[in-house]
């Protein structure tokens, strides 16, 4: 990939998005927005919108084409369609309760540990600081009643099994676990070159430059975000209006690699 | 048609708790060739390119028989052709080794191999090489990567071949003794290295590193080997 391609790809990544996003945002004001009870509607959309978010960066940040990067984005697009799809296969509606009370024993687990560096001078402290140990996790839910649960929320792996989505969890989640917790696999991969002198047993030189760009980190974000949509849509009944558009980007894409190539 | 892989499958491993055991669990420790072995094999190899595969053999044999006379050998330890092996000689029986041996020392050690000794201060063999003076050059070190090159393919015909050369010292010294049942084994060592060398090679480089791992080897020439390359030569020069 080159500069000139790149800045092609960006231009239309920025136009895509566009696209995607103007419909999209026609397709959430068409919900019914509940008010009364909104778990639901902010764990389903909160989940999509995360991963909207990547798609975006991977359509129009080069940075995001670097494979380690990718990578470690593709793992979290795929944790959030792991559960995307357990929410859309659970008829039970306390689960949207469970999730929400999980993630807010999360930040209070983590407020708690700052008010104990705080007083004991661990960290340094200010008024933003102790206003946010202080506050209340959530405008609803006191966290006083709020149990933390030490342990994930669920194990995604059995997620993915009871829901039909085992090679996603092994192709993208599992597989680039050693991405994300730096683990020696990825260490090798992304972060070192091969010495080419028997003499030195080939031994393993750091790669100065980083791991490379390429089109696949482009490609595979857009399907996974395909995915995430396909999900959004069948939980809210909506119909598919942004797989063109999508079809329509693989196109242009191809035309200006093959352009290049020529 | 599924194509046949030679990774196995995940639903084959045996699992044991939170771990799926290697398909090879019942071994308890790779022989890691290159790391380990191969410095000690350098000489072997130059004796082979310098002389032939046959000369070779023949020559080891010969400085075999010589050596033995110079040391006494134990349980483990004994002459195989290994560099670290030249260390059996104790010190007091140096001299008079060198002095009574000079010309074998000079034609199949000096001459081919002194110039790689030179490299390295602790290599085992220096004090054979007491008399080379000359200064290993650019093309020394470009021979011997060529040479590192070939030993690193650890099963090929020609590491195989050179990691046989220790075999008739096992033999010699009684380490192994074949069933006489055994018809197509000996046939292959009979006829080596015509006949089937692989079968030969096979069986020899396994003796031989059942031999090295009964007791906890020195690995101080390898250590010492592989870290020195790295001040001699620049990567990716």
């Amino acid at each position: 990939m080159n500069d000139k391609n790149s800045s092609e790809l960006v231009k239309l990544g920025v136009k895509t998005y566009e696209q995607c996003l103007q419909i999209i945002k026609k397709q959430y004001d068409s919900l019914d927005q509940p008010i009364y009870e909104s778990t639901e509607f902010e764990s389903i959309n909160g989940l999509f919108l995360r991963n909207l978010r990547m798609f975006k960066s991977l359509l129009m940040a080069p940075s995001f084409w670097v494979i380690d990067l990718a990578q470690m984005t593709f793992r979290a697009m795929v944790e959030s369609n792991i559960y995307l799809k357990y929410f859309n296969s659970n008829k039970d509606k306390d689960v949207y309760l469970l999730f929400k009370k999980y993630g807010i024993g999360q930040e209070k687990q983590f407020k708690s540990k700052l008010s104990k560096y705080i007083q004991e001078k661990k960290i340094e402290t200010d008024e933003k600081l102790e206003a946010y140990v202080e506050s209340n996790s959530d405008n609803e839910i006191w966290d006083e009643l709020v149990y933390i649960d030490l342990k994930n929320w669920k194990n995604i792996r059995v997620l993915a099994d009871e829901n039909d989505m085992k090679l996603d969890y092994d192709l993208y989640f599992d597989r680039y676990s050693p991405v994300v917790h730096g683990h020696y696999s990825a260490l090798r991969t992304h972060y070192f070159n091969r010495c080419s002198k028997s003499m030195h047993r080939n031994h393993l030189i750091p790669n100065w430059d980083g791991p490379y760009m390429t089109l696949d980190s482009i490609v595979t974000g857009v399907n996974i975000f395909h995915k995430t949509y396909l999900l959004w849509i069948e939980h809210w009944k909506l119909g598919d209006q942004i797989s063109d558009e999508l079809e329509k980007y693989f196109v242009e894409m191809k035309k200006i690699v093959d352009t290049e190539d020529n | 048609m599924t194509k046949k892989l030679n990774r196995v499958p995940i639903d084959q491993y045996q699992r044991d708790k939170k771990v799926l055991k290697p398909i090879l669990h019942m071994i308890n420790d790779q022989v890691y060739f290159e790391k380990n072995l191969l410095p000690e094999f350098l000489w072997l190899a130059y004796l082979t390119d310098s002389f032939g595969e046959v000369s070779a053999h023949k020559k080891l044999g010969e400085l075999s028989e010589i050596i033995d006379q110079y040391y006494t050998p134990d349980t483990n330890s004994f002459f195989k052709g290994t560099i670290s092996s030249f260390e059996l000689i104790p010190k007091s029986n140096r001299n008079e080794f060198l002095d009574d041996n000079i010309i074998v020392v000079e034609e199949l050690i000096i001459k081919p191999f002194g110039p790689v000794i030179a490299l390295y201060p602790n290599c085992p063999m220096s004090w054979i090489n007491a008399s080379y003076e000359g200064k290993p050059d650019k093309k020394v070190l470009e021979a011997l990567e060529d040479v590192v090159s070939k030993l690193q393919d650890s099963k090929s015909d020609y590491t195989g071949n050179i990691r046989a050369m220790p075999f008739n010292q096992i033999l010699k010294h009684n380490k192994v003794h074949f069933n006489s049942t055994m018809k197509d084994s000996i046939k292959a060592f009979e006829e080596y290295p015509y006949g089937d060398r692989y079968r030969a090679q096979t069986i020899a480089r396994t003796i031989f590193n059942i031999i090295e791992n009964q007791k906890s080897p020195d690995r101080s020439w390898s250590k010492h080997f592989w870290d020195s390359n790295f001040k001699l030569i620049n990567c990716n020069e």
